[in-house]
């Protein structure tokens, strides 16, 4: 049964809970191979929420922690980019990332996106390369 | 580390790793790999291109 609570009477507890979590857990790297395999930002972001280092934490406390409206993370971590119109759904912006590494106890967005960077100026230099 | 010395600490790291190993899109990878875990300046340069191009998408999507 789903009760009806505020953000705001809901935020706090939770908040201290994954607050504490995060403070206790140092944050790991992740087999690059698992970084690799994401094709999409989307990806990363769900890798380190499947390897959170709080298992029972929920969908629910991530968002308290982070400061992100629970619904707006459910959107963050669907595996689909599309929604059934076609839309594009919104990823995690930007600004949380450090927050949502620290919460979930590991680098898989920032190894993701050192890896991005890698590609991108790899195929940067081969396409300059190229042009006559 | 701002922006642009990022950028060009990745493309001088991307050149000298072509000397290296060829231009093999691979090789390449494999290499400036190596050389991330041996310089954090070179990992953190590659990193911040990444939060660059991110930050552009998610600009230009929302």
């Amino acid at each position: 049964m789903q009760t009806q609570e505020t953000p705001h009477k809901a935020a706090a507890p939770v908040t201290q809970k994954a607050g504490r979590v995060a403070a206790l857990t140092p944050i790991r790297e992740l087999p690059h191979d698992q970084i690799v395999a994401c094709a999409s930002f989307r990806d990363a972001v769900r890798l380190g929420w499947k390897h959170r280092a709080d298992r029972s934490m929920t969908k629910k406390e991530l968002a308290a922690a982070v400061g992100i409206h629970p619904p707006h993370m459910s959107i963050m971590l669907h595996r689909d980019d599309l929604d059934r119109h076609g839309k594009p759904r919104q990823d995690l912006p930007h600004r949380y990332i450090d927050d949502f590494e620290r919460v979930v106890g590991n680098h898989a967005i920032y190894q993701w996106l050192e890896h991005k960077g890698r590609l991108l100026i790899v195929e940067e230099l081969l396409r300059i390369q190229e042009t006559p | 580390m701002t922006d642009d010395e990022a950028l060009r600490i990745g493309r001088e790291a991307a050149e000298d790793a072509q000397k290296k190993v060829g231009g093999k899109k691979n090789d390449l990878l494999k290499e400036l790999e190596k050389q991330s875990e041996q310089h954090t300046d070179v990992a953190k340069a590659f990193n911040e291109a990444g939060r660059l191009w991110l930050q552009s998408h998610q600009e230009t999507k929302h």
